[in-house]
């Protein structure tokens, strides 16, 4: 029995567990009584405190229950103005489907559908039937978006090759079988993305010997490039051309680029190509002049390429100088049927396989850059003498390294026909007056609304009409007051006369605080406050909700009402208590979080104390009932041995009576 | 009498539109019947026609394949999905 508990029930001068034997055995018992309610008083006071701990202890956690109910209001509230909660209308569904989601906003939106584009498909020229060398399937080339991927199915039918092609490069193409007549089955690919891919199958042989076909200049053909876009404004204007240590006067039929460019190639003497570029996108225009000198090196001791108009500033800017020319006249000669080109970048040790659309100088410099712009830049000159065109293509590094730069070219087989152009989807969203392109048909229009095209909408814009149903949001609000009412009625039990076991602690009045910060929001909006959604704030701090007056200012402007409440992280009302609740909240630092966890360790503090002292009590019972139990042992004793004494004594006295 | 041009179903087909390329190819064809009937078809608009039909009997032909693999698709994925379970029978129901 514990010493406490012992302690509590000696209500008799006699312990229950120490049973002398001695008249003196009460006394000991009482003394040890006394001695260990003594030793108890301490942890007595202890065990009061720790059930007042576990009482606040109780009621921060019920407290905490109220608050994670109200932040849970709160985010409803938040989903109730999300993409859940709006409804989309369009006018013409043939043109588009439009759904919503988180972000979307009410308005009305139009977009007008010029083209919905078009998937590039193509298809086997012939019936599938590839022999495999060496019984080993062979690898293809697979060509999508200008760039080549290897592909190698289980064995060469056109069911495994397929099945290869979807496996690894799914994500780009779609590919499948198709019997377009008996004993003629076919290999059908379809681009994943809208606008022109460039769809193809080759089979380029191992032993193929790629050509090279640049030529490296170490010293370098100097480049320039307009520095602004060209002003092609004015009367016509002489303009000063500057081929490294010469300078020439040259005035052209117009300040345009393009006959600035062409007056350039005719009286230049030959030192110096000019080309009109367009770095314009979306279909703005962006020229400038690109000049690029004929041969390698400084001309007149000097790589300067410029441009003045009327003797005023330079308009050019130097560039790396290009390392690496088209050592002959660029063959754009097409391919036979059956067969295509394809050609490799290479940089220094790496090489980078693409095929571009033909054969032409200009297709391969546009490949090279789409595909490898980040590395180097490859630009068209025309080195032409006497009328007939000399296209080159001359690479300049776009890292600054010294890299050495080439194009080899190797010819293969190739399975594959345009079976259906590419085209990317073109729409004008709001009468905005910008024709946007999109290689998929999934369009956004505004944040959180998405439009899916459906067909063209033949000139004229089809409306989209997005709304929010009030429903939701007025359940949502009536739950946040019942969860705010709620959080109130639990923390005025903690005040007053009856106080709970929180009276007097400061987290009453912190909690109380945030919830006030919550209730009294306001905005300087058209909705200023929670009053202008039904929330009235009573004297007594409680919400009272009327449904009504959240309808008719839904109704009036429900941008107000979203306005006001705004979102969790954006701003308003949401983030406003999100950020409070969040405070009292969050896991590690929230006041009730922190409160809570601060109680629970005093807790198991105290009764880790509470239990060694009372193992120290009932070590001290242990040994004063041992020590007690051997005095009364050895008074017992002591009495026994006088009462024998007496009697032996009486005796004798009772003997010399008799026989006096 | 004018000739409807052929070209706007082909890009109907080209983009997807089957259901816009039918509607185009019944009202091509009345006009067609109309040129046949009063003599006006040509050899070379037979052959137009002609070359546009195998175009999109083959175009169709493979966009049916990619779809009937995308349905396979999805059949596999819904295999592997979690079962729904079937909607649990209340022992009393009332109604109003």
């Amino acid at each position: 029995m514990p010493a406490l508990e012992y302690f509590m029930a000696s209500t008799s001068g006699t312990s229950a567990l120490f049973k002398g034997t001695s008249t003196y055995s009460a006394d000991f018992a009482n003394v040890i009584s006394r001695s260990v309610a003594i030793a108890s008083l301490p942890v007595t006071l202890l065990t009061n405190s720790k059930t007042t701990l576990t009482s606040q202890s109780d009621e921060l956690t019920k407290l905490d229950t109220k608050f994670t109910a109200l932040q849970s209001a709160v985010q409803k509230i938040a989903t109730a103005l999300g993409g859940s909660a709006f409804q989309a209308t369009v006018s013409s569904p043939n043109v588009a489907d439009v759904s919503v989601a988180d972000g979307a906003r009410e308005g009305n939106y139009s977009i007008n559908v010029t083209s919905i584009g078009a998937y590039e498909t193509s298809m086997s020229t012939a019936n599938w039937h590839v022999v495999e060398v060496s019984s080993r399937p062979t690898t293809f080339t697979l060509v999508v978006g200008n760039q080549n991927y290897s592909v190698t199915g289980a064995d060469n039918s056109a069911k495994s090759v397929a099945d290869a092609i979807n496996a690894s490069y799914g994500n780009l193409v779609q590919a499948t079988t198709v019997n377009v007549a008996p004993d003629d089955t076919r290999i059908s690919l379809k681009s994943v993305a809208l606008g022109q891919t460039n769809l193809d199958l080759l089979n380029i042989p191992t032993s193929a010997i790629p050509t090279s076909l640049q030529t490296q200049a170490a010293a370098g053909y100097a480049i320039s490039q307009t520095t602004a876009s060209w002003d092609s404004s004015g009367s016509p204007a002489t303009y000063t051309l500057v081929v490294g240590g010469f300078q020439y006067d040259i005035t052209p039929a117009s300040n345009s680029a393009a006959d600035v460019a062409s007056t350039i190639n005719a009286v230049d003497g030959g030192q110096v190509r000019a080309a009109m570029v367009d770095l314009g996108t979306g279909g703005s225009h962006d020229y400038r002049i690109s000049l690029e000198s004929t041969t390698a090196g400084p001309i007149d001791g000097s790589m300067a390429l410029d441009l003045k108009k009327s003797g005023g500033a330079g308009l050019q800017t130097q560039q790396t100088a290009a390392t690496s020319r088209t050592t002959a006249a660029w063959s754009a000669t097409p391919d036979v049927a059956g067969s295509r080109s394809t050609y490799a970048l290479v940089a220094g040790t790496n090489k980078f396989s693409f095929t571009p659309a033909d054969n032409s100088a200009a297709s391969v410099a546009a490949a090279i850059n789409s595909l490898y712009g980040a590395q180097v830049t490859a630009s068209v000159v025309d080195l032409e003498t006497g009328g007939n065109p000399d296209y080159r293509i001359s690479l300049q590094s776009k890292t600054g390294s010294s890299t050495i730069f080439d194009i080899q070219k190797t010819t293969g087989s190739n399975y594959q026909n345009e079976q259906t152009p590419g085209a990317l989807a073109s729409y004008e969203i709001n009468s905005s007056g910008v024709i946007n392109a999109s290689a998929t048909r999934n369009i956004t229009i505004s944040d959180g609304v998405t439009a899916t095209l459906r067909g063209a909408s033949g000139g004229s814009p089809v409306d989209i009409t997005v709304t929010r149903s009030t429903s939701a949001l007025n359940t949502a609000v009536s739950s946040f007051a019942d969860a705010y009412n709620a959080a109130v009625d639990e923390l005025i039990t903690q005040r007053g006369l009856s106080t709970g076991a929180l009276g007097g602690q400061p987290i009453v009045g912190q909690l109380s605080s945030l919830l006030s910060s919550i209730s009294t929001y306001s905005s300087s909006g058209q909705i200023s406050g929670l009053a202008g959604l039904g929330l009235d704030l009573g004297t007594d701090g409680h919400f009272t909700y009327n449904a009504f007056t959240l309808m008719a200012a839904d109704l009036t402007s429900s941008t107000s009402v979203t306005s006001f409440l705004g979102s969790v992280t954006g701003g308003g009302f949401l983030k406003n208590a999100t950020d409070i609740l969040n405070s009292a909240e969050a896991p590690v630092t929230g006041l009730l979080k922190t409160s809570e966890t601060d109680m629970k360790a005093q807790i198991a503090r105290l009764a880790a104390t509470i239990t060694a002292k009372q193992a120290a009590v009932d070590a001290l019972q242990i040994t004063l009932q041992n020590r007690m139990a051997a005095a009364d042992a050895l008074i017992a004793s002591m009495q026994q041995q006088y009462s024998y004494l007496s009697g032996l004594f009486s005796a004798q006295q009772n003997a010399n009576q008799m026989y006096k | 009498m004018r000739l409807l041009p052929l070209e706007p179903i082909r890009q109907a087909v080209i983009s997807g539109e089957f259901g816009r390329a039918q509607l185009l190819w019944q009202e091509r064809a009345a006009g067609l019947a109309e040129e046949l009937s009063n003599g006006s078809l040509s050899e070379a608009r037979l052959m137009e026609v002609r070359e546009l039909v195998e175009w999109s009997r083959i175009v169709a032909l493979c966009e049916r394949a990619h779809l009937q693999d995308q349905l396979n698709s999805l059949h596999v994925a819904g295999e592997y999905e979690f079962p729904v379970p079937p909607p649990a029978h209340r022992i009393v129901e009332t109604s109003f």
